[in-house]
């Protein structure tokens, strides 16, 4: 009886466990939004896209610099165009459009930003996620927590 | 005279050596059965403690004292500074915080060895010596490549000074409440170790500990809440959480030690899960290092992370050891950690404790997934990382089954509910609930997620009621008391089960809240004076601007410091100068631009907001001041995203429904919990005891 028991709750236990792993993974693999590529650097993802790895549309999650003076921001239709290159090596260039005129306080010439959203044929990233950093100038650039 | 680095770095080497002693001191006293040698080791962690807090003290010191040639003090601090920033300066980094977290650390230890040496000495000297080498990390870390006193190549003459968007008040108490949450957790994974080697496996730590966990479990709890309403005030984006790793790294633990909280009343009551609460108060300590470690590597490309590369290294090596320790231990203890009593139907309260367990730390693991994916993807050489939209998806069925189980698990019969038994505990809530839930859907709500969440938050709060009136009722029949003073009579003669009402009342408060994120809306708009525009029902007319053009601060000063120097000047003008300079420091940091906007609604006013946006000088950057109007049924929100040049702005607004109940939720978990905590009378403990036996028969 006992045995029968503990029998029944093991397989409750996996029961729940499995549906929480099927969440995940059906999450994963059914919500296009959910999971993104990331690329930590504009010549990584330009390598990428010459190789075929990465297609119109896909989501993806760049790490990058705005090119200086590049940044125009276009209230008619609420958006900013701005340009993202590398850290060091400035020979790649990607054009980005942020779908708002609201864009983070640290966002300005020089800053290291993270866009989220997808890259299109017309050879624009259309974002519709925009985090920025400020330029190393300013170590506690944590801005959420704190810590 | 010793300088304050000399005396700063000689703390620190100080506490090495003790740490070193204080480590083995306790379990040799133990072994030689001298007891001197445990009795040291208890007084050296309180020697420990005095040394961080100089040490601490010394640091405060350096920056009160504007020492730019201290590396920590010039990249976080400057002399212009107001003194209350500086002072928040001292954990505004890397290098303070880790030190920060030492010092808790210790006084956590030192409060643990006073309170505990007498009652449970027998674990006290495995338990220091596990608090030791917890604060051994954070020691060698701060001596060396993370020390807070190290000088800087070149003496600097002035600090590059604090970014403004850290000169928050919020700043002053949301760390270190994360932190007195995140470290407090040390202590109980400390002593359930202790009663992992000394084979003291019933719940006698458990009980020892109740205070020790509950406590920084507030605390943490608190700390996320303070994040997400400074996110939500100061940052400008409209929200209040975004899944960033930092707060993922928060809620993880706090994931954890809730679970634990709930699956240690079913070993005090029917001695099961002993394994488990091992297991879960080492989730909990591990996902509280994690959490510092996420924020310290740089292991993750969060935007909020510090930059700091290769100290990941230092957190995994002692995440490993120490898990590794725990695990090895458990396995020697095995035996010991058999359940004393079985489960008998899935229908009862051990196993909705059961499943709101492995729905908490099922949460909990999702989270880490998403967390940890970029770096487990790359691992696997592709390059993936999930968004907020893989945390919702996932986290808001889970979500809504544990508050499901927030209903059920207190009120059900333990062992086995009977049919009568289940009618009479949820007939009425379980009615209520659907009522209101197609109430509000003929009221015109479509969305299934909050229709079900609403639903289920009435079911709960008619269970707590439902609860609550039961005991005051039982109490008004038994003891004749009226009923007011009957039902604080019964929170006040059984705290812990009444405050855990109380907190669950808390708790589905900020879910109602969230709910309200179902229907969120914005709209950007670019306007002239005098013109307005909508969003939802809501109309936004844009009445004036005030524009303030600070002069750059350092020249302003310079003038004014050029003045004063001029002998001839009647003393009068020199008094005059000197307030005009300082009246600077505090008022001329910025420029700004500040909006008037009235709100009206179906014609009637609502509300006049006076959104602002600043220019500081010293950063070269602007800051975001959101103003909102909160009502309890929703908040209006707005931002400016830019003046222009024509005189036009451009805003954005935001209408949030439901916000201002996850603050009033989190008063009241906080109220909760404080019940929860509060010594509760011995020959009151029994009574209520007899009557938790005599109700649940």
């Amino acid at each position: 009886m006992r045995k029968k028991k503990r029998m029944q709750f093991a397989i409750g236990i996996g029961l729940v466990a499995s549906l929480i792993g099927l969440l995940i993974v059906h999450t994963l693999v059914n919500t296009p939004e959910a999971s993104l590529l990331y690329y930590s650097s504009i010549s990584e993802f330009h390598g990428s896209l010459s190789a075929g790895d990465v297609k119109p549309g896909d989501g993806v999650r760049l790490n990058g610099r705005v090119v200086p003076a590049s940044i125009e921001s276009d209230y008619v239709n609420h958006r900013v165009s701005f340009k993202i290159t590398d850290r060091t090596d400035q020979a790649v260039v990607v054009p980005v459009i942020y779908g708002s005129a609201a864009v983070p306080d640290t966002f300005k010439d020089g800053a290291d930003v993270v866009v989220e959203g997808k890259y299109e044929s017309d050879g624009v990233f259309y974002a519709d996620r925009l985090m920025a950093k400020c330029p190393s100038k300013y170590e506690a650039q944590d801005t959420k927590t704190g810590i | 005279m010793p300088d304050i680095t000399d005396l700063g770095n000689f703390c620190l080497l100080l506490g090495l050596v003790i740490t070193g002693y204080g480590m083995v001191a306790g379990p040799v006293g133990v072994w030689l059965r001298r007891r001197e040698f445990v009795d040291s080791a208890e007084r050296s962690m309180l020697m420990l403690c005095g040394v961080t807090t100089v040490a601490m003290l010394l640091l405060t010191w350096a920056f009160l004292a504007d020492r730019f040639d201290i590396r920590y003090v010039a990249s976080h601090s400057s002399s212009s500074l107001p003194l209350f920033y500086k002072l928040t300066a001292v954990w505004a980094g890397m290098e303070g915080s880790l030190l920060f977290w030492l010092w808790l650390l210790t006084v956590y230890a030192a409060v643990a060895v006073v309170l505990m040496r007498k009652r449970h000495p027998t674990l006290i000297p495995y338990a220091v010596s596990v608090l030791f080498f917890v604060a051994g990390l954070f020691l060698v870390l701060a001596s060396s490549r993370e020390n807070p006193f190290a000088l800087t190549p070149v003496p600097l003459e002035e600090g590059r000074g604090m970014n403004p968007i850290l000169q928050d008040p919020a700043m002053a108490i949301h760390p270190p409440t994360l932190y007195i949450g995140l470290v407090g957790f040390a202590v109980p994974f400390a002593f359930a170790m202790a009663a992992l080697i000394t084979k003291q496996l019933d719940a006698t730590w458990i009980r020892a500990m109740r205070r020790f966990t509950l406590f920084p479990w507030m605390m943490l709890g608190i700390g996320i809440l303070l994040g997400a309403h400074w996110a939500y005030v100061e940052l400008g984006w409209g929200g209040y959480w975004a899944w960033d790793p930092v707060e993922n790294a928060s809620i993880m633990p706090w994931l954890a030690a809730t679970a634990y909280l709930h699956s240690v009343m079913i070993q005090e009551k029917k001695h099961m899960l002993k394994m488990w609460n091992m297991i879960l108060v080492v989730i909990t300590f591990e996902m509280s290092i994690f959490g510092t470690f996420l924020t310290r590597s740089g292991i993750m490309s969060s935007v909020h992370t510090f930059t700091g590369g290769g100290l990941g290294w230092y957190f995994i090596v002692f995440m490993a050891l120490s898990a590794a320790g725990a695990g090895v231990l458990m396995v020697l203890r095995s035996k010991l950690l058999r359940s004393e009593d079985h489960y008998e139907s899935y229908v009862s309260r051990e196993a909705s404790f059961l499943f709101n367990n492995l729905i908490l730390i099922g949460a909990l693991f999702s989270i880490l997934w998403g967390t940890l994916f970029p770096v487990l993807s790359e691992a696997f050489g592709r390059k993936i990382t999930v968004g907020p939209p893989f945390f919702n998806q996932v986290n808001i069925p889970i979500g809504l089954f544990l508050l499901f189980l927030t209903g059920v698990g207190p009120v059900i019969a333990w062992r086995k509910a009977t049919v009568r038994n289940l009618q009479k505990s949820f007939l009425v809530p379980v009615a209520v609930g659907a009522i209101a839930a197609i109430l509000l859907a003929a009221l015109g709500m479509r969305d299934g997620y909050a229709l079900t969440s609403l639903g289920l938050a009435a079911f709960v709060l008619t269970t707590i009621v439902s609860e609550f009136s039961r005991g005051a009722r039982a109490r008004h029949r038994a003891h004749g008391e009226s009923i007011p003073f009957a039902l604080l009579n019964l929170v006040n003669k059984n705290r812990r089960r009444y405050g855990g009402y109380v907190v669950h009342v808390g708790i589905v408060l900020i879910f109602i809240g969230i709910t309200g994120a179902a229907f969120n809306a914005e709209k950007e708009a670019t306007v002239k004076r005098g013109e307005s525009f909508e969003l939802k029902d809501y109309v936004l007319t844009y009445v004036k601007s005030e524009e303030r053009f600070a002069k750059p601060k350092k020249a302003r000063r310079e003038e004014l410091l050029q003045l004063l120097r001029n002998d001839r000047l009647p003393e009068k003008m020199r008094e005059r100068l000197l307030e005009k300079l300082l009246e600077d420091e505090e008022n001329e940091h910025y420029s700004f631009i500040r909006a008037f906007v009235n709100v009206s609604r179906n014609g009637k006013p609502v509300a006049q907001l006076v959104p602002e946006k600043r220019y500081y000088f010293e950063h070269d950057q602007p800051t975001t001041e959101a103003s909102l109007h909160s009502t309890l049924s929703e908040d209006i929100y707005l931002v400016i995203a830019m003046g222009h040049k024509d005189g036009s702005i451009t805003f954005k607004a935001y209408a949030n429904p439901l916000v201002v109940w996850i603050w009033l939720g989190g008063f009241i978990f906080v109220a909760g919990t404080g019940i929860a905590l509060w010594p509760e009378r011995r020959h009151a403990a029994a009574a209520s005891a007899a009557i938790r036996y005599r109700s649940a028969a």
